[in-house]
């Protein structure tokens, strides 16, 4: 039997065994408080399931907090309770930081921010601390039950400090997850015609994204069978040496899978850049728009643009032969 | 020793590398592509690789040499399918094709053997 | 003894044909994240794998969907599929040295790199440089030295990745520098093969002493940072 694995929230925030000690460590939670709790464990989870109601209609009068509850108030109570029972039977594990864990990502996942979080929280630990008052322990030994009320305080910034980490992870996740989309939509590979390929350019280039770019360029070649494919850098502001060292050798590769490569939209100071850089450009097609390029790509896939309004007034068929009569 | 067939197809020699190339199989590629061209001359040779995973820079050239001694004994030479990857490799590398052309697959070669055909 | 053991002994094949349950590897797989469709697949795949040539294909997958899933954090699951399986499938990525003999071991080296690469979740254009690479730097010493070394590092600290050392007791390159600024010609192609693989390497460093032999070292990085890939569960 292997050993049981730590738990390993998305974004590889690890909360084994040893962490989830070093972190009760520096909240200086001892046995102790641990046990104290767990003397209690009866009145506080009675006071959780007093506190449900009253928190869920406090969190109603919120319209930021009241979109998420609606129509899920009866199992937000269940797992809410469930959430509290743990939190006084005074047994901080892994198992215990996991379901803490699990908290900060699903409040990431449904963009409830942490300070509503936070308030709900601090509405817990205000109606416990007034309850323990009232109660027989805080009337008969008020010490004892204020040492109680710090032992939960304890396992509360645990619980806080576990969610908000998982959180801002899961928030760091969510937003390079996003960058990555954007990066990807920023270099379409878009399939004009049947066999013809463009690849608009925009935006700054560098060389992570050039190689991509590659990346994707290449097996799309292959996939659309294409047999151009129009590289359009009207978009680009500027281009260094390595971007347009990347370029060439995306156009170089693309040749040697038996396509054919048009750059398109090299403007002057891109111009300048490829000479004074002395790339060899001679093996390289250009055409000066997009739509150049595309009046190529189609002649070269063995279709002819014609453009109507050129071409000689349309005169009908029976007309012309009475001209031609 | 391993071998890869050399078909002819009318005018054109088929080669379908299936294997691993390794530095002998190339060589012996090549005696094989001349020595089938020498008995009965062909228009046209495909050389298509497109299960092979790695091609390097000393394979690449042995496949560029043979498609030009190829040329010299009358026949244009298309190496057809090479993936996307070895492609790039090869360009980062600053492998140029010279002296063969290239196409996506076998049909795409025979295409640019016949458009070649008839401009000849 | 066990189904699976009995079967190794009586095959006497390193890899059990008719291997493990796949469902405890899926248990493993749940326990570290989310198993969806396609690892689950995966994973079922490896287990019911019947040729060694079949298990490494699956265990080539099994791996690369657990660093896109996963990013940095496969290493570890991977670690422990290995010690759930007694080593069955060869998940993780491990140290290996393969000697420069003959021909064949073009190939041979080529296939551990492909086969390092899939473990270490490389990207399709990383894994083709990475064996191109490793044919490079081996063909020159069958052609230099005519015998050699083949040393597979893994890197699995700050950086993650694997270093490839060529060694051999050759002739040697004299200069170094020359070889390097592309004027050289040789009767391999020596100077583009080398040249070539500097270029596409994250980092290639070359030691010789003429008359005693040369050292390459080529390191080959996973994409920096873990996959962002993977939707919160």
């Amino acid at each position: 039997m292997p050993p049981i694995a730590p738990p390993v929230p998305a974004g590889g925030l690890s909360l084994d065994a040893s962490e989830v000690e070093r972190r009760k460590a520096f909240l200086s939670i001892t046995a102790e408080d641990e046990r104290r709790i767990a003397g209690h464990t009866e009145f506080l989870s009675a006071a959780a399931r007093k506190i449900a109601d009253r928190f869920y209609e406090h969190l109603g009068r919120f319209p930021e907090t009241a979109g998420f509850v609606q129509g899920r108030v009866e199992q937000l109570k269940r797992t809410q309770a469930a959430y509290f029972q743990q939190l006084v039977e005074g047994r901080i594990d892994t198992a215990y930081a996991e379901v803490r864990a699990h908290v900060g990502r699903v409040h990431e996942r449904i963009g409830l921010a942490p300070k509503w979080y936070l308030g709900a929280f601090h509405l817990y630990a205000q109606e416990a601390a007034g309850l323990l008052k009232a109660s027989e322990l805080g009337q008969k030994d008020p010490h004892a039950a204020w040492d109680v009320m710090l032992s939960l305080l304890k396992s509360i910034f645990f619980d806080v400090g576990v969610t908000i980490d998982v959180y801002i992870d899961a928030l760091l996740r969510t937003t390079k997850a996003q960058e990555e989309a954007l990066r990807e939509l920023s270099a379409p590979v878009i399939e004009v015609w049947d066999q013809v390929l463009v690849l608009p350019l925009v935006g700054t280039m560098d060389t992570r994204r050039a190689q991509e770019v590659s990346e994707s360029l290449l097996p799309a070649v292959v996939e659309k069978r294409a047999r151009v494919v129009i590289i359009d850098i009207t978009g680009l502001p500027v281009m260094d040496t390595s971007t347009a060292h990347h370029l060439f050798n995306a156009a170089r590769a693309v040749e040697l899978l038996g396509a054919t490569t048009i750059i398109t939209g090299v403007r002057p100071a891109i111009a300048q850049t490829i000479v004074g850089l002395g790339l060899e450009t001679s093996a390289l097609r250009t055409q000066a728009r997009l739509a150049d390029g595309l009046r190529v790509a189609l002649e070269m896939t063995g279709r002819t643009v014609i453009e109507r309004d050129r071409r000689a007034k349309p005169v009908s068929a029976p007309a012309r032969a009475e001209q031609e009569a | 020793m391993n071998r890869i067939p050399v078909l002819r197809a009318r005018d054109v020699l088929l080669v379908s590398v299936q294997t691993d190339l390794d530095d002998q199989l190339v060589q012996s590629l090549q005696e094989d592509v001349l020595a089938t061209l020498d008995k009965r001359p062909a228009r046209g040779v495909v050389i298509d690789v497109s299960s092979v995973s790695v091609v390097d820079t000393f394979t690449a050239r042995a496949i560029a040499q043979t498609a030009q001694m190829a040329q010299l004994m009358g026949a244009s030479t298309v190496v057809s399918g090479l993936q996307p990857a070895v492609v790039m490799t090869l360009t980062e590398m600053g492998f140029t094709a010279r002296g063969f052309m290239t196409a996506l697959d076998i049909d795409g070669a025979l295409d640019a053997l016949e458009e070649q055909h008839g401009r000849a | 003894m066990t189904l699976d053991k009995a079967l190794v002994s009586l095959t006497g094949v390193g890899v059990p044909p008719f291997s493990l349950d796949g469902r405890r590897l899926v248990s493993v797989l749940e326990r570290h994240t989310p198993v969806n469709g396609q690892l689950r697949q995966a994973a079922l795949t490896l287990a019911g794998a019947s040729s060694s040539a079949s298990v490494e294909a699956a265990a080539a997958v099994l791996a690369r969907s657990l660093w896109l899933f996963l990013g940095a954090q496969a290493l570890p699951v991977l670690t422990e599929l290995d010690e759930a399986t007694q080593g069955a499938y060869q998940l993780s990525p491990r140290n290996q040295a393969v000697p420069i003999v003959e021909q064949s071991s073009l190939v041979r080296v080529r296939n551990a790199a492909m086969a390092l690469s899939d473990r270490f979740g490389f990207r399709p254009m990383q894994r083709t440089r990475f064996a191109t690479v490793a044919s490079e730097l081996t063909r020159n010493v069958l052609a230099y030295a005519g015998h050699g070394e083949a040393l597979f590092t893994v890197l699995t600290g700050a950086r993650l990745g694997v270093t490839l050392t060529v060694v051999d007791s050759g002739p040697g390159i004299a200069d170094v520098e020359l070889v390097f600024s592309g004027d050289y010609r040789s009767k391999t192609g020596l100077g583009m093969g080398l040249r070539g693989a500097r270029a596409v390497s994250d980092e290639l460093t070359v030691e010789s002493t003429p008359g005693q032999g040369t050292v390459v070292t080529a390191t080959f990085l996973c994409a920096s940072g873990p996959s962002q890939r993977l939707a919160a569960p």
